[in-house]
């Protein structure tokens, strides 16, 4: 239990220079780029402006003031605002994830962003502690984490004193100790800096910069004067493109290291923590039992060198979401990817799949009509008919990676987990285990009929909802499929 | 092999041809007289030829598809409708064209919700909505009877909940 708190007072400051950045171009614009211009608009602007972040600040003050945590009886309570005062409970139980984001000013006063997401889609479903001092946020994920392990406690009370023993020995053991599996070494980094092409970015910052730049002095005449200056030695060209390349690659490394450099996977019996950050870190926990299911991923590049990613399926993230600190990590060894799925999660066995499609499904699959490709065609020839060739290249990587996607793709099932492995050049791997599939359905179209093929898919607690979907399998494959389904309620323990 | 092996076997009940029927007559009413009219706009407001043209395409396949849509459509849809509710699964099963069978296990329903339109009430017809956490299956079209017995049978049935472990 936790007593009443308010967040610390530096969430007004970081929810204030927040919104003095959010405003950077106005603020700019009103105070610098007519710095010399007096016109009564601009005045205008400047006391309308004034007035707002002052307005801002006092907002920001009465919220903090008015905003208090609480947790008590496994609850987390908050009660906010001002005029209209409103509630929100969450049961401790219900949280997935935890997220610590610490930017690098935070980090001199000790406190940290805490994140807590639920499984729920609601959207008063998560918690976000803005600034907490650090001991209360380690208090905080101890309560989380021990309300549960409390809660299923519990529930083995009913089963025999046998287990309950068992259980006991079990927790003398574990006693919280973190084991690290995962840290990038130097190389490992600098490999990642070059596939991610994190050293493409410098590009756009200097086309922002330049034309920002330009705004304000002249850029394009100095620039035609350097231009006609490099072009006219050889040796200048080449010493330019050189450091060009030089910057682009530090700032790349420089990047990914911020990103990477202290990366760190480690793990307990219940949980898997995730470190990351160089200034600004992020820590990211999640319970074991919480991921649904993973997908181990590998672009062409990463599939000639000998890299995969493993992504984490959990019910508090967002499918979509790009934020990375959801995969292990982007550039894993795949040998040593595969060693931490062995010792991390081994509810998830990354086995060799052998069951092959059907010659059928590749007929099925060149049958389908090509809507994308259909629809790239139609506007390419109503707006850009000087790019027909875009067409048929398309209609040909269309059909190609139609026929390596059927040739790669396999497919398993054993007693408790399943896999699919799909894609042509690429590979994604999607395992999960059968008591974390909360539905399954079989599909089968007319031709699919025809052919003796069907659909299957699975379907994941997540938000929205993961579907793992293998196309075209044979029939009496999708029949074994939903028997091997049905079979769940022989393993699943009930409350 | 235990019962709960079994292909889904339960037909909905007949009356929902009528209502599906009605239903389809309406939408595709509407849909054609949207079409006519955008047609006597394009005339009227003198529109480019090509847009007259694909309007009156697509008004033609709308009326061939709706002879599909209130004529056979509905008596497919019904016979081929089938589902199964017992205590460790909810089952349904339907579509000869496009045949989808689906499974979810009764531990995982969260919620279940017997509905009913005016159309619906007029035949005293209900569907019955199961919901996880994250997804639903729609049984459409039971008779009161079997809709409320059902309800209260899952309601029991569904007060089982799995532990989440790995």
């Amino acid at each position: 239990m936790i007593e009443k708190f308010r967040i610390h007072p530096m969430k007004i400051l970081s929810s204030f220079i927040q919104t003095v950045k959010n405003s950077f171009i106005l603020i700019l614009f009103l105070f610098v780029f007519n710095f010399g211009d007096v016109s009564m608009a601009i005045k205008i602007g400047r006391v309308v402006f004034l007035l707002y972040i002052i307005i801002r600040l006092i907002f920001l003050i009465i919220d903090w003031s008015k905003t208090t945590y609480e947790i008590n009886d496994g609850m987390i309570q908050i009660k906010r605002g001002v005029f209209q005062r409103k509630q929100n409970s969450i049961p401790l139980q219900e949280i997935q994830n935890i997220t610590w984001s610490t930017p690098f000013y935070y980090q001199w006063f000790n406190i940290t962003s805490l994140h807590l997401e639920t499984s729920s889609t609601n959207e008063s479903a998560s918690v976000q502690l803005d600034a907490v001092k650090m001991n209360l946020a380690e208090q905080i994920e101890q309560l989380t984490t021990t309300y549960k392990t409390e809660n299923e406690n519990n529930i083995d009370d009913i089963d025999e004193m046998e287990t309950e023993v068992n259980k006991l020995s079990k927790s003398d053991i574990k006693d919280n100790h973190r084991n690290v599996h995962f840290s990038p070494t130097r190389k490992e980094v600098l490999k990642a800096s070059f596939l991610s092409f994190s050293f493409l970015g410098l590009i756009p910052i200097i086309a922002i910069g330049y034309r920002e730049l330009d705004k304000i002095v002249n850029l394009d005449q100095q620039a035609k004067g350097l231009f006609t200056f490099l072009t006219s030695s050889w040796i200048f060209i080449v010493g330019a493109i050189f450091l060009l390349i030089i910057l682009a690659v530090a700032f790349g490394i420089i990047q990914t290291y911020l990103k990477y450099g202290k990366y760190e996977i480690s793990s307990d019996e219940e949980r898997i923590f995730i470190y990351s950050g160089v200034l600004n870190e992020k820590v990211f926990s999640i319970q074991k039992a919480n991921v649904q299911a993973i997908r181990i991923k590998q672009s062409p590049l990463k599939k000639l060198l000998h890299f995969s990613e493993i992504k984490l399926i959990s019910a508090g993230s967002n499918e979509g979401e790009t934020d990375d600190i959801r995969s292990l990590y982007p550039f894993l060894p795949t040998e040593k990817a595969k060693g931490l799925l062995v010792e991390i999660l081994p509810q998830f066995p990354l086995t060799n799949a052998e069951n092959k499609l059907p010659p059928k499904a590749l007929y099925m699959r060149l049958l389908r009509l090509p809507w994308f490709w259909i629809i790239a065609t139609a506007f390419i020839f109503l707006f850009k008919e000087e790019w027909w060739f875009l067409s048929p290249i398309l209609f040909v990587t269309t059909y190609l990676s139609r026929y390596f996607t059927y040739r790669n793709t396999r497919f398993s099932w054993n007693d408790k987990s399943i896999q699919f492995r799909t894609g042509g050049l690429s590979t994604d791997i999607f395992i999960t285990n059968r008591k974390k599939v909360i539905e399954v359905n079989v599909e089968q179209n007319i031709i699919q009929k025809k052919f003796g093929i069907a659909t299957i898919n699975t379907v994941n607690r997540v938000k929205p909802v993961h579907h793992g979907k293998l196309q075209d399998v044979p029939f009496s494959k999708s029949e074994q499929f939903i028997k091997w389904y049905k079979q769940r309620a022989t393993e699943v323990r009930t409350e | 092999m235990t019962p709960t092996m079994n292909e889904p076997n339960k037909s909905i009940s007949k009356d929902a041809i009528k209502v599906w029927r009605i239903t389809n007559l309406i939408i595709n009413i509407i849909m054609i007289i949207i079409g006519i009219g955008l047609i006597g706009a394009s005339f009227y407001f003198d529109w480019y030829r090509w847009i007259q043209i694909t309007l009156a395409v697509l008004l033609a396949i709308g009326f061939i598809l709706s002879i599909w849509d209130i004529f056979i459509e509905p008596v497919l849809l019904q016979r081929y409708w089938r589902y199964d509710i017992s205590s460790e699964y909810v089952q349904i099963k339907h579509g000869i064209l496009n045949m989808k069978q689906t499974i979810m296990p009764m531990t995982k329903v969260q919620y279940v919700t017997a509905k009913q339109g005016p159309l619906l009430r007029k035949y005293q017809l209900y569907t019955l909505q199961i919901g996880t956490m994250s997804t639903s299956i729609d049984i459409p079209a039971l008779p009161e009877q079997t809709a409320l017995t059902l309800r209260s049978k899952i309601v029991e049935y569904a007060k089982i909940k799995e532990v989440e472990d790995l």
